[in-house]
Formats: structure tokens, sequence, C-alpha cells
């Protein structure tokens, strides 16, 4: 989708937007799988509204990961390298909220408690990505390398947690198998499995430097690598990272829709 | 022919000898079985259809009688007792083939062995789907007999006597519809809007069993209460006045695991120790407090309907202490 017109026009508008010399293209695919996101985040906010605080961390965590993804369709979001470390660090949040939602949710099958309110997972986490930010902003402005390392960090945390997470899923699916919202419980162990292949061969890339920043680095630093020797290893962790990611959001959509006909 | 389908098996053939009838029906109500035990004697057949757990129909055919409902219980104690041989079988139906047997072993008879070849039987098949009934069609002859399960007007199943199963298509029913003689009952379920009536609630089993048992001479012990006189009444509230807080307490229980599960039933459990005992949900603030906690735990694991009917069901229960 050509929308180069349409920001060409909000530079106009907003003079102090960097002007656009480029044509903006953005594929559909990358539009469809910020929907995806967008559908999660809205149906696990409608399901915070009047539930306990455990709704309310997924909740956060969803929306994070919408801004986060949908945030990389903007144009001139490689123009400000801040604004990208802090959007890796606001999608390594975001699995961090969700985890603690999910581990809330299995204490709460365990002990069938619900403590502590909603504005600490609200200013918790604002005064947790207020500190990235802030952290971000007090260093050098990253470079290729430190944005790299960024994602890095990303990958590596969202691959561990998922792990967490799956299993924790499965557990809190043992507790509650008899329940009406049982089985929605279980697609979101569907979901963290996709993730955790998504990620994992993001991070294996990454791992043995054949990711593409990593060799946009290397082409003008004239650095080796020994890319062209595990082509085939490499298509494959491209293409699982590129199928997973799909089937990351579209699972995570699917999901929500199946929560909220349970739920209803 | 007395016909009725056979589902998933969950027990084929036992011998009755093998079994103590009020373990039996505890088994069932418990594991929450819906569709029917059958019990087949050499003089005489019962079934018993459940849904949920709930014994919502019972029927013995006997020397050429059908006995219906309590006065079934009754019989089926005896025919236990003194019978010398039988089998005792349980097959799991689907909901809407459940619904289905209901009218047939329970329901009016809408049409009641009428010739095939006497009626028009397309307009007939055009009145269960236009007034969408919940019913069997069943269609026999002497040799053969055949079922056709409805669903609020739609075709839910097929059942002949040589199925092993509900079958999908009508192949077989059709031909017995086509041999001569053929007759055909409809059974339609009546509207209870949605309340059934436990039977297992009204009659005392157990203590009819051990008072049958101990002296087969002996009277059998009175039913606990006489059966409501409209179908709409709500089981719990026919049974009131023999209902002890123990029993209130179970049932709330009972329903917390109907509609959210196993935590349901936790969760309701810890709720009321926490607000002292059941004698406590007497006071209406007390048990809007109890209400209020059971909703918010159960917000995380039923849907907002279940959590609504579940609190219905639990203050009409309530309303009996």
């Amino acid at each position: 989708m050509d929308l180069t017109g349409f920001f060409q026009a909000l530079t106009s508008i907003f003079p102090f937007l960097p002007k656009v010399y480029n044509a903006v293209v953005i594929d559909y695919t990358s539009l469809l799988l910020v929907f995806f996101w967008f559908v999660a985040a809205a149906f696990s906010f409608y399901f915070s509204l009047n539930n306990s605080r455990i709704w309310t961390s997924i909740s956060i965590g969803f929306f994070l990961l919408f801004w986060s993804q949908s945030y990389q369709l903007n144009p001139w979001h490689e123009t400000f390298t801040v604004m990208i470390a802090v959007h890796y660090m606001i999608g390594t949040v975001a699995i961090l909220v969700i985890s603690h939602g999910i581990q809330e949710y299995f204490v709460f099958t365990r002990t069938l408690e619900i403590t502590g309110s909603k504005k600490t997972i609200y200013i918790g986490t604002a005064l947790i990505l207020a500190l990235t930010i802030l952290v971000v902003s007090v260093n050098p402005k990253p470079s290729l390398y430190v944005l790299r390392n960024y994602r890095m960090m990303n990958n590596t945390v969202w691959f561990y947690l998922c792990i967490i997470n799956i299993y924790t899923i499965f557990k809190i699916y043992k507790e509650m198998k008899d329940s009406p919202i049982a089985n929605g419980i279980l697609s979101f162990g569907l979901v963290f499995i996709f993730a955790l292949i998504w990620k994992g061969a993001g991070l294996y890339l990454m791992m043995y430097q054949w990711d593409k920043p990593w060799l946009d680095i290397i082409e003008f630093d004239e650095i080796s690598t020994d890319i062209a020797l595990h082509q085939g290893k490499v298509d494959i962790a491209k293409s699982l990272f590129k199928t997973f990611n799909f089937l990351t959001s579209f699972s995570v959509a699917g999901t929500f829709a199946y929560l909220f006909k349970l739920l209803r | 022919m007395f016909l009725l389908p056979k589902g998933n098996p969950l027990a084929e053939n036992v011998p009755i000898s093998k079994l103590q009838l009020p373990d039996a029906l505890d088994k069932l109500k418990n594991g929450k079985l819906t569709g029917c035990a059958i019990f087949d004697f050499p003089a005489a057949d019962c079934a018993l259809v459940y849904d949920e757990g709930k014994l919502v129909t019972a029927i013995v055919h006997r020397d050429g009688n059908e006995i219906k409902d309590q006065a079934a219980l009754q019989s089926l104690v005896e025919l236990m007792l003194l019978a010398s041989s039988g089998t005792f079988s349980v097959y799991a139906l689907s909901k809407d083939i459940t619904l289905a047997v209901m009218a047939l072993v329970g329901g009016p008879a809408t049409i009641d062995s009428q010739e095939i070849k006497l009626i028009d039987f397309k307009a007939l098949l055009d009145r269960i789907k236009t007034e969408q009934m919940t019913a069997t069609l069943k269609i026999y002859t002497p040799e053969r007999a055949g079922l056709i399960f409805y669903r609020n007007g739609a075709t839910v199943g097929f059942f002949h006597d040589a199925s092993t199963g509900i079958e999908t298509s009508a192949g077989e029913v059709q031909q017995i519809a086509g041999l001569p003689g053929a007759r055909v009952d409809l059974r339609v379920l009546a509207d209870t809007d949605g309340f059934v009536l436990d039977l297992a609630g009204l009659i005392d089993i157990r203590s009819l069993w051990e008072a049958s048992s101990g002296n087969p001479f002996a009277t059998p012990a009175p039913t606990v209460a006489a059966p409501p006189s409209e179908p709409t009444v709500p089981a719990p509230a026919v049974a009131a006045s023999t209902l002890s807080a123990e029993e209130i307490e179970t049932a709330i229980f009972d329903l917390a695991n109907r509609f959210v599960g196993k935590l349901g039933r936790t969760l309701a459990e810890k709720e009321l120790m926490n607000i002292g005992s059941v004698a406590s949900l007497k006071d209406p603030d007390k048990l809007q407090e109890f209400l209020a906690a059971i909703e918010k735990g159960s917000k995380l694991l039923a849907s907002s309907n279940k959590i609504r009917e579940m609190k219905e069901a639990i203050s009409a229960q309530a309303a009996q202490l």
C-alpha cells in the first residue's frame, strides 16, 4: 500500500516531522499483523474492565506489544535511533508484564485469592517504561551495534519467558480443566509455542550473526561472514521467523476472539 | 418394541447381581451423566434418562404396563431385588439426543400409533420443523423399529434396532417407514423453560433400597415429597421443607461445580468459610457478600452468563434456609 502521499501531506502540516523523500510502501502483511495485535489488545482491555488485576497485567502487556509492533509501520521509525531502542525495550517490558499476569493467574488457580490493586500494575509499568526511556536517553545515541544488542535482548527475554509461560499455562489448564474457559487458556499455550519458535528463530540468527542487522553492519565495515556456508540453516531460520511471526499474531487474535466467545 | 438409543457405551451388560443400585445411581449423578441407563430384566425393562447428572425421566415397562417417574424408581428397586437375572448398561449421549430421548420416554404422545399410510407424513415432518419441536419420531412395525431425534425442529440423529450407535443418515429408518403396516409415534418434549426436575431428589433411593433389602415384604419407605403439579416449578422449591442446612450447602457447592468447575466448588467452599457457615446466608447482606466474592473469582473461570445463572441458582437454594 503506497502511503507516500499521506505522509508527505503530514510533513507539510507538521513541519517538525522529517521530510519524506523515499516512497512509503507498507505491505499488507505488516498491516494485517499489526491489526491482529490491535485485536488482541482491544479484547484484553475489554476483559480487564470490571475484572481482577490479572487481566490488567495481560491487557497492558498486549497493548505495549501492539504499540511496539505498530511503531515499525511509521516511515520515520529508523530515523530516531533512540526511539528504536525504546521500542525494543517496550516490547521486552510487554512480555514481562504479560508473564506477570500469567503467573498471577496460576497463583489464583492454586489459592483462589486475588490480591493487589490494578493501580499498582499501571503505575509499576509506567515507572519501568519511564526508567527505560531514561536509561536510553542518558546514554550515547545507539549505534547500529547497540540497536542490535537491544534487539537481541528482546529476543532472549521473549524466548525464555515463552518457555516459562508455556509451562505455567499448562499447569493452569490442569487446575481448571473442567472450567468453561479452559480451552481458551489452552489456546494461549499455543500462542506462546508459536512465539517461542518466532523469537527463537530470530535469536538463533542473531547468535550466529546471520541476521539482517548484522549483515547490514558488516557491509560497510568489511567484516567477513560465513553465511554462505550455512545458507540452508539460515533460510530455514528465516522462514520459521517469518511464518511464526504471522502465526503468533494470528493465533493471539484468534485466541482472544475465542475467549470473548467463552466469557460472554 | 421399546427402543432406546445406544450412544457412547460407558458400561454394557453388567450383571445386576454385581450392582448396588444406590451406589450406581450416585456414580451416574456425580459423573454428570448425560445419556441413559438401561436395566434389562427377563420380564421388564427400565430406562433412566440423565441430563448432566440429573435424573430427568424414569420409565419401566412391566407386564405390558408403562410406569413412570417415582413409581418407576420404586418398581426398579423391586425388580433389582426380586429378579433372578438382568443386565445394566449406560450410554452417554449428546445433549441434543438426550433431550429428544426425554421426549420419547416422558413426553406426551402428540401422535400415537398412527399408520404412516393414513397420515400426511411429509406434513408431519414439516410441522416438526416449523413448530421447532424437540421430539422423537418413532417409526415401527411389529418386527422393526427406528427413531428420528429432533432438537428445535432440526434432525440431530437417527437410530434403529440394528444400530450400534447414533447414526447421521436416515436410510435404514426410511426403509422401516416403507414396510407394510408401519406406524408412527411422535413424542414431544414439554416446554419447561429450562427447569428440569431431578427425580433422584424426590425419592430417597438409598432408604428405599435398604428398607426393601432388609425385608422384601416390608412396605417401601415413603417418598420425600410429592411431585410438583407444573413442570415449570424449580426442583429445589419442591423439596424445600425437607432440605437441611448441610444439604443446602452441598447443593450450593454442586451448583458452583456445575457452572464453574472444580475450582468453582473450591471457591464456594472457601468463601462460605469466610462468611461463617451456610446458616449465615439467611442474612441478605451476607448472601450478597458471598455471591460477590464468588463472582469475583468466577470471572476468571467462566462466562458472565454462567456466573449469573449460578448466582440465581445459589440464591434460590439459600432462600430455603
